[in-house]
């Protein structure tokens, strides 16, 4: 096993030098960059000197070939150092940081919650396959797996914020925190906290749960089928201990996997739902950052989701091996 | 005795889009403590169908209609699911055709024999294991103590085999249902557990259902014996009787068709010989036919007989060719005459990798050196068990699996040496027939692209009316007719489709065809059909074979030269009949002491040894 795990860390810093060096290539071609975006924007009144812009340049080090500025990047990094945001005048590391909590509080809570109930109702969904309730289920899951989150999301505003505007059950229309956050008791923040994350939590939720469910649905139905299940009724057992544990079990091997390839999408955020809802999360800054050609603040980030793309699989690959016997990396 | 099972006019049938099938239909046995009653039958004959009946695991559009299952006295049939349950397991247990399939791979061997013990006994759970341990240690697995923790992939097909039947066994059942228990396995193992269920029979008196196809196995284990035809039973008698006096023309049929180790047909009598089947109704009706002289004597002289080695060859290999030992039409090839195919010091090794550079630090030697030749016109058979390298010698021999070493000469080119256009060219000449006739036909091409595309590729046929000509008279070659040619392979048998199989080997005019294990999933009675199909073509159209099966009676049946496998290697090498009547090495002797026996005296001796142990 661990010569595997070895093998497979080489092969991913190799996997990862290709990726960088490509997306800054790409990242570097795109037109316009972040002098002229930045002078569109300024007050057109106010002129730039074009010593003062080639001064800029030279700072940004964008006066090199893309190549070269690709491999000092590169050395940085190896220091330990994610360069300056462009437009934030800060290290990246700091920007990423302050972004990163918004967007974890955002995703680990969906796919916790998507992962407590997809569960049980796939499994409710196998045992009452063909009935009524299970075709109700179904549908419902099929119809939300197909409702497009930004639709649902305006919907759930509509609805929240301004339909029930004065109710109890008001919820705020963006943003992470209400005004006066810092002047409140620890309950209160929480509440508060709550309060705003409600809707975004359920727009990012409501399309994996459906999807996670029909995936065990589906799962189970294939597992239910093969011959080591009439085995276990041949030797009288029940239906439900049949269910739970002899179909179940196998049908978590091919979940682990999911969960693994889960693990960017963590980090990622999603860039419609953070900048409809307002939240100061990881899309939202990843958004922002290809707009205003940040290139350090970008491959930061770009840097980041490819580790966790291959560590996610990596992980992936020995849960594989912890939840079927049969998978050995000897 | 009071029958401990009794079953009385069964009737189940499937609810399908197509309509009803009455998958078994008006069926009535009884069983006793202590007897084995085989149920013997074809594919589609209702014979598992019986047995998921009475265990009352039959899928959703499967419905007992009528009848009645007594197991001691309590109607099966009618009983709530709960304590149809508790039944199961306990007082009734089963064991399947696929024991590699049908344990579940994420538990432990142990924790599966446990489970079925702790649901039906009042034990603890460090009982229950030591109880699973000593119930392997009795179905024979060594070293229970330490195989109580392996999981079913570390086990071989036998020993999974003997895992079912200790978790079937745990419970101490009055009935054990044993559904084509060892037709998986190869011979050899399936010796080990026939004796490992008749020593537990006698030792337990525990009553068995065997259902098997082969009635060789039928023979070796049965008291009592119910051919079924198409959901019916059409004759029901003790063992003895159904080999000796054999009433229905179904059974006469079954019992003809199967090449015996020492049968003397050249070509092999086939159901129909026996019997016409017609539609009658909702139903058929069996009409008897009389198997004539003619053809008796068309069977017993069609064809050529044995053609072996030239007389030095047979010298140099230690079967010197004797005047009156060999059967009378037997001949030789001529001295001088080229191989048409020499095999020289062949290997397929597979490398073992390990470690972080996963480098290579040991092989598997799936073919380990092997040489021989095989002269045109003949038929030479690769026999052996699974894993002993008779497939990928094959499939070396065609580079599709790429010999690692040693030469394969084709009319003296070496395949192993051609470049792509070069092989492209030979492949012409050489085709291969598969075992498995559902997975070798692409489901999306129709017979007609299938037969027709080794044309195209071989540039055989100017244009395509002439290669859907081509194809047709194949088809009608093969014994099928051309309408056949705009349908899928889904609508044919498994019979018809190796039928297509051998249509498509034959497109490009091959003079030489590997059957790789070509009859190996058909049913007997169409076995006996492709079998003699094959040899009809090698007569006319001077084929060379090379015939692979684990089926030692079918392989001497077909071969010529015989090559015994074992391991990679081949561990003789000779006439077949030679290699029968007179094997050299112990490998060889035990796979045909393995391979079941059907003659009267056999069954006599067992019938009567039973009798004395039941008194």
């Amino acid at each position: 096993m661990s010569s595997y795990i070895i093998r497979r860390i080489l092969l991913g810093l190799l996997t990862l030098l290709l990726i960088t060096f490509f997306v800054y290539g790409l990242l570097r071609l795109m037109p316009g960059d972040p002098l002229l975006v930045r002078l569109e924007m300024m007050d057109p009144g106010k002129h730039m000197l074009p010593e003062d812009i080639t001064r800029m340049r030279e700072m940004y080090g964008l006066n090199d070939p893309w190549y070269i500025s690709y491999f000092k990047w590169l050395g940085k990094l190896l220091h330990g150092d994610l360069g300056e945001s462009f437009t934030q005048h800060a290290a990246v590391a700091h920007v990423i940081r302050e972004r990163i909590g918004a967007t974890l509080l955002l995703t680990l809570s969906s796919l916790i919650i998507s992962y407590l109930l997809a569960i049980p109702l796939g499994l409710y969904a196998t045992a009452r396959n063909g009935r009524w309730d299970e075709r109700t289920i179904s549908v419902l899951l099929y119809m939300l797996y197909s409702l497009p989150s930004f639709v649902a999301a305006l919907a759930l505003q509509v609805l929240f914020a301004v339909q029930l505007h004065g109710t109890a059950f008001e919820l705020p229309l963006f943003g992470m925190t209400g005004d006066h956050f810092n002047q409140m008791s620890f309950g209160g923040k929480f509440l508060d906290l709550f309060k705003h994350a409600v809707l975004p939590v359920a727009c990012f939720t409501y399309g994996t749960l459906a999807y996670y469910s029909r995936f065990i649905l589906a799962n189970m139905q294939e597992v239910i089928r093969q011959d080591y299940i009439r085995t276990a009724r041949a030797k009288g057992v029940g239906y439900w201990r049949i269910l739970f544990h002899h179909a179940f079990r196998n049908t978590m091997i091919p979940l682990v996997t999911l969960i693994g390839l889960e693990l960017p999408a963590l980090l990622s955020g999603s860039i419609i739902l953070e900048q409809i809802f307002g939240w100061p999360g990881m899309g939202k800054l990843f958004f922002e950052s290809i707009r205003m050609r940040d290139y350090p603040t970008l491959m930061g980030l770009i840097l980041m989701f490819s580790v966790l793309t291959l560590v996610g699989q990596l992980l992936a690959d020995i849960c594989y091996a912890f939840v079927d016997p049969r998978v050995s990396y000897e | 005795m009071p029958p401990v099972l009794e079953v009385t006019d069964l009737r189940t049938y499937f609810h399908t889009d197509e309509g009803v099938i009455r998958a078994v239909d008006d069926l009535t046995f009884r069983l006793e403590p202590g007897r084995t009653l085989g149920i013997v039958g074809e594919s589609g004959s209702g014979k598992s169908v019986t047995s998921l009946s009475i265990m009352r695991l039959l899928s959703s559009n499967a419905k007992v209609e009528t009848g009645r299952i007594a197991f001691l006295g309590k109607d099966l049939v009618k009983l709530p699911e709960r304590e149809m349950q508790s039944i199961r397991g306990r007082d009734i247990s089963m064991i399947f055709q696929e024991p590699m399939t049908s344990l579940n791979p994420v538990f432990t061997v142990g924790a599966q024999i446990m489970e079925a013990i702790i649901l039906h006994q009042k034990v603890s759970k460090a009982e229950a294991r030591q109880k699973a341990i000593d119930l392997m240690r009795e179905v024979g697995i060594p070293k229970p103590e330490q195989r109580v923790d392996s999981y079913p992939h570390q086990m071989s097909g036998g020993q999974k085999q003997r895992v079912m039947i200790a978790m079937a066994l745990s419970c101490n059942p009055q009935v054990l249902i044993a559904d084509e228990p060892t037709t998986a396995l190869d011979v050899t193992i399936q010796a080990q557990i026939l004796e490992i269920l008749r020593k537990l029979r006698d030792n337990r008196g525990m009553a068995i259902i065997f259902i098997t196809h082969d009635l060789g196995v039928i023979a070796e284990i049965a008291d009592d014996v119910l051919v079924m035809y198409r959901g019916e039973e059409v004759e029901y008698a003790p063992v003895l009787e159904i080999f000796s006096n054999p009433k229905h023309p179904y059974t006469k049929g079954l019992l003809a068709c199967r090449p015996r180790l020492e049968s003397k047909y050249r070509r092999l009598p086939t159901v129909d010989d026996f019997m016409q089947t017609v539609k009658e109704g909702t139903g058929f009706r069996v009409i008897e036919k009389k198997m004539d002289a003619a053809r008796l004597h068309h069977l017993e002289t069609a064809g050529r007989g044995r053609l072996l080695h030239p007389k030095t060859e047979l010298a140099a290999i230690g079967h010197p060719w004797e005047e009156g030992y060999h059967a009378p039409d037997a001949k030789t090839v001529a001295e001088g005459t080229q191989p048409l195919l020499a095999v020289k010091n062949l290997e397929v090794h597979f490398p073992v990798r390990r470690g972080i550079l996963a480098r290579t630090v040991d092989h598997i030697r799936a073919v380990d050196n092997i040489s021989f030749n095989v002269y045109p016109g003949q038929t030479l058979g690769l026999v052996g068990e699974s894993g002993c390298g008779k497939t990928t010698t094959g499939r070396a021999i065609l580079r599709l699996i790429e010999p690692t070493g040693g030469q394969v000469l084709y009319r003296g080119t070496n395949v192993a040496a051609l470049s792509g256009s070069e092989l492209r060219a030979m492949r012409g000449k050489m085709q291969i027939v598969f075992q498995d006739p559902y997975g070798s036909l692409n489901p999306r091409m129709t017979i007609e692209a299938a037969i027709t595309e080794p044309m195209v590729i071989q540039g055989v046929g100017a244009n395509k009316n002439e290669r859907r000509d081509r194809a047709a008279s194949l088809l009608k070659e093969v014994g099928l007719t051309p309408n056949y040619l705009r349908r899928y392979p889904h609508e044919f048998s498994g019979g018809q489709r190796q039928r297509v199989c051998i249509a498509r080997a034959l497109a490009a005019g091959p003079e030489f065809i590997i059957c790789d294990e070509s009859v190996s999933s058909l049913d007997v009675s169409v076995q006996a059909q492709v079998l003699n199909l094959l040899k009809e073509l090698q007569d006319k159209r001077g084929l060379t074979y090379i015939f692979i099966s684990h089926a030692l009676s079918v392989v001497k049946f077909m071969a010529d030269m015989m090559a015994v496998m074992n391991n990679g290697k081949i561990v003789e090498f000779g006439p077949s009949e030679s290699i029968y009547k007179n094997p050299q090495e112990a490998y060889t002797r035990k796979l045909i002491n393995a391979t079941p026996k059907d003659d009267l005296e056999l069954i006599r001796k067992r019938v009567a040894e039973r009798a004395a142990v039941t008194k």
